[in-house]
């Protein structure tokens, strides 16, 4: 079996703030192979973008805490790598989406020199001006294209850095990135890539600022990919504008995605495997088709019965009971045993297996795991 | 029998956000901008109902329900609520009406006040209601006092010159022609200059054009329109002096004529004069002047237990009334915004994205309340949102806007089920759906919303729409009825033509990839241990 490309295992991060000690990310397992989009589902608070960004180490430390568990990227634990050596491993190792495309991009800067910064740092690892974190295995290269040559010695770097060791090595002019840069553009599907060039990111719509936020994960060449709730903050037609680029580039890139929505019509469109978070933990995972078809675990279920669909004459609509619980007075047991409809005396003890496997019928896929001591009679609620 | 006039009722709404003009724009001759939030709306909502408002951000839904409320001044259009014409209200008078209509805010951070607690949110409405049901109680007799006096002046006034014409009715003949003699002067003075000024502005874009225009003519071609204005001018001159000679000789002729008018009898004049004085006398019939009960100042105890009473409508415990708004979650905070609305017993709430920051299952807990509370109190919303689902859980009827208009309205089902207009189609293929099957499905319609400054004429979809022809770039859609199903608009050249085209076809579906292995979980993932 091929190595996967992210395994989180048993992953726990607090956050330690004044008001006491939060439990953001409690005991995840989570296996990411390569060339496959893991999708990750659960409502706000659950803690999907504590576990995006933790896989970085993205999260300032403190308030969180990484309390135990290891995150295992191509084969190195993340978590005790020193801070100084992290930015190594961000951009050409672990490329991330985020949210809120006006907030990620820097205003100051043209979306040229954004892309061609991302583009710069991954020529200086690749040629060793910069020190990499791990190799690992070569990525994909999806522009099927040679580099280009690289000429005029004299010409300014665009990245004031290491000058002696870039004249030493090798420099690149405005006009080498600019074909690569309108590459990416073209790959994210921007028409008249030379105009969006030198425009700043105020002066772009929503879902264009969004494609140049793929287009600068895209091109450090990351072996994977963490995408943030990246059409959340879009608007519906646009939303389906991007989320049509991020199917495609999925078949055409074959990289390896994490795909955080909290969005289920989304994260089925676009994932393979699925996971529910709620309360910090990892709920359920497996293929999505199984999990559409037929959850194994109660708030799964509950969750995907509380989509509205139909109209006011089937009020009310189902909703879960209760409310989520606060994260630094979680309940004793099973987490979602306050709210569930199947609870017994042994919820409110036992917190239950962690993700175990759940049989299902002949011929289905072993892979579909929950945790929930009654996944079997799941079924069986409205 | 008369039918009762809807709740409320927008007409041609418009509102437009005026763009500051530059120095270059002046220095350049660019004419004032605008931009066009909403444009032309007309919709009309009956009690008891749930209207809902689609589309993308930008297309002025916002901005409709804040007209709506009278939170942003229409640019044009009229708006009734009740039968009463709302945008003629102002001051005090305003304040007063304000109650029959709540909004619930979108952002519901940004909406309570951070430094406030949640009795003193919820009440701050109250304490104006109260506040303006004082000053009602005292202002509304003035009021009827003020406006029978004016009225009586102005009858009076009437029954005078009906006495003088009556009984001078060569005067009153002499005085009509005159009257209207001056006013056609007036009147064809202004038209002779607006003709002169339209007529210099055609000649001055012509020979200057502004920096983005057409390239300037060369001087021959400049004198020669120089002097095309000139004659123009001339020859438009002589002809209004012509006319107004013709018109003083009829003028004067007919002033002649009334000289022929004979004088009225004695008898008759004080018969005359005795009904006008009787008349007089009468004068109109006296108002009834209500008596309206002041109520008394409201206090904080007043106020504190009405909160308290109000809390459980909305789900919250009446526990939290000193807490503050940061100590609730998202849901919690809507539904404190909630109850705000609630709390003045309005007969209409805006409910501007009311679920759109809160996750599904809560999202599902709110909506049901507010259906509840509609069945309740029989209270009418508007509910504005870019969430398809929620308006198909929560609305009677739905209008889908686009760039400031409404493109189609209609009830729920006909818009969801069978949408027409090719926006709708668009909106609703591009829903993602909680269904794997979509995986291999591509959404085609292209292109960002175009923008709203100052849009140019023809339908606002169509550089966009998949279905375009010539004509939808000139002509402006109107919003008809389709045959057969008169509650259900369009605004769409191709209305009948496209109808039976399904929102499916905008999507295409592509087969799956060679040696992909997406979509297929049988290739399936290494279990975590």
């Amino acid at each position: 079996m091929t190595q996967p490309v992210l395994s989180i295992e048993h992953l726990s991060i607090d956050y330690e703030v004044g008001a006491g000690v939060f439990h953001a990310v409690s005991d995840v397992s989570l296996v990411v192979p390569p060339g496959r989009v893991v999708g990750i589902v659960g409502e706000t608070g659950c803690g999907k973008s504590t576990l995006a960004q933790a896989i970085p180490r993205l999260l300032p430390e403190p308030p969180a805490h990484y309390r135990s568990g290891k995150i295992i990227f191509q084969g190195t634990d993340l978590i005790p790598v020193p801070r100084g050596k992290l930015p190594q491993v961000r951009g050409t190792g672990i490329g991330m989406i985020f949210q809120e495309p006006l907030n990620s991009l820097n205003p100051a800067f043209r979306v040229f020199d954004q892309i061609a910064e991302a583009i710069q740092m991954r020529h200086w690892r690749e040629e060793g001006i910069l020190p990499v974190f791990h190799p690992g295995p070569t990525p994909f290269d999806y522009t099927h294209r040679p580099l280009p040559e690289p000429i005029d010695v004299l010409s300014r770097p665009i990245v004031p850095g290491n000058a002696k060791a870039a004249v030493a090595k090798k420099v690149r002019t405005r006009s080498d990135f600019r074909k690569e840069v309108l590459e990416y553009l073209r790959l994210v599907r921007i028409n008249d890539p030379e105009t969006i060039l030198d425009l700043y990111p105020h002066e772009l719509s929503g879902g264009m600022r969004q494609r140049i936020m793929i287009a600068m994960a895209l091109s450090g060449k990351p072996a994977l990919l963490i995408a943030d709730e990246p059409t959340s903050a879009l608007d519906v037609t646009i939303q389906a504008q991007v989320l049509t680029l991020m199917k495609e580039l999925i078949d055409e890139v074959q990289a390896s995605i994490l795909y955080i929505s909290h969005d289920l019509g989304v994260v089925a469109e676009t994932a393979d495997d699925l996971g529910v978070m709620y309360a910090g933990q990892l709920v359920e995972f497996g293929p999505v088709a199984d999990i559409f078809e037929a959850p194994r675990h109660p708030y799964t279920k509950s969750l995907l019965r509380s989509i509205p669909t139909r109209y006011k004459t089937d009020w009310p609509m189902p909703t879960i009971p209760g409310s989520v619980p606060n994260l630094s007075r979680l309940p004793r047991g099973c987490r979602f045993h306050p709210r569930c409809a199947l609870a017994k005396p042994i919820c409110a003890q036992d917190p239950g297996p962690v993700l175990r496997v759940i049989e299902t019928r002949a011929g289905a896929s072993s892979s579909h795991q929950a945790s929930c001591h009654f996944a079997e009679e799941v079924a069986s609620l409205p | 029998m008369t039918i009762a006039p809807p709740l409320l009722e927008t007409e041609g709404v418009a509102k437009f956000f005026p763009i500051v003009r530059t120095v270059s724009d002046i220095v350049t001759g660019r004419k004032a901008r605008a931009i066009h939030a909403v444009d032309g709306v007309s919709i009309t909502v009956q009690a008891g109902e749930t209207v809902g408002l689609i589309g993308e951000s930008g297309s002025g839904k916002t901005t409709l329900g804040w007209v709506v409320a009278r939170l942003h001044e229409a640019t044009s259009g009229a708006i009734r609520f009740e039968g009463r014409d709302i945008l003629a209200l102002e001051g005090a008078e305003l304040r007063y009406w304000r109650h029959n209509i709540q909004v619930v805010f979108q952002d519901p951070v940004g909406s309570l006040d951070p430094r406030l607690t949640v009795w003193q949110i919820v009440g701050e409405p109250l304490q104006a209601q109260n506040q303006m049901q004082r000053w009602f109680a005292t202002h509304e007799p003035k009021r009827i006092r003020r406006e029978y006096r004016i009225a009586s002046r102005k009858e009076r006034n009437r029954l005078t010159r009906e006495f003088q014409a009556a009984v001078h009715p060569k005067a009153a003949a002499h005085r009509k022609l005159t009257d209207d003699y001056y006013k056609g002067v007036t009147e064809r003075a202004k038209l002779l200059e607006a003709d002169r000024e339209r007529w210099t502005d055609e000649y001055q874009a012509a020979v200057s054009p502004s920096r983005d225009g057409p390239p300037r003519p060369p001087a021959a071609e400049r004198q020669k329109r120089h002097a095309e204005l000139l004659a123009r001018v001339r020859d438009r001159t002589t002809r209004a002096k012509t006319e107004e000679k013709r018109l003083r000789v009829e003028y004067r002729a007919a002033l002649k004529q009334t000289n022929q008018i004979p004088p009225v009898p004695l008898p008759e004049r004080q018969r005359l004069r005795d009904e006008y004085r009787a008349a007089r006398k009468r004068g109109l019939p006296t108002p009834v002047i209500p008596k309206i009960p002041k109520p008394p100042r409201i206090n904080r105890e007043m106020i504190r237990a009405k909160v308290q009473e109000a809390l459980p409508l909305v789900g919250l415990m009446p526990e939290i009334l000193d807490q503050y708004p940061h100590e609730f979650s998202g849901g919690g905070r809507q539904r404190i915004s909630l109850a705000r609305a609630l709390i003045v017993n309005p007969k209409l709430i805006v409910l501007d994205e009311p679920t759109s920051a809160l996750d599904v299952a809560v999202q599902a807990q709110i909506l049901n309340r507010l259906i509840e509370l509609q069945r309740e109190r029989g209270l009418a919303y508007i509910l504005i949102t870019h969430n398809v689902a929620a308006v198909r859980f929560v609305a009677d009827r739905v209008a889908v806007m686009y760039l400031g208009q409404i493109v189609e309205l209609g009830p729920v089902r006909q818009v969801l089920e069978r949408p027409v207009h090719p926006y709708t189609k668009a909106l609703l293929a591009a829903l993602p759906v909680a269904d794997v099957r979509r995986r291999r499905t591509r959404f085609r319609i292209g292109g960002d919303i175009p923008t709203l400054i100052d849009p140019k004429p023809g339908c606002r979809f169509a550089p966009r729409c998949p279905f375009v022809e010539e004509g939808c770039h000139t002509t402006d859609p109107p919003l008809l009825p389709r045959p057969g199903t008169p509650d259900h608009r369009v605004a769409c050249l191709r209305a009948e033509e496209v109808a039976d085209i399904s929102p499916a076809s905008l999507l295409e579906t592509r087969p799956s990839p060679a040696g992909s292995t997406g979509g297929a979980p049988a290739a399936a993932a290494p279990s975590v241990s």
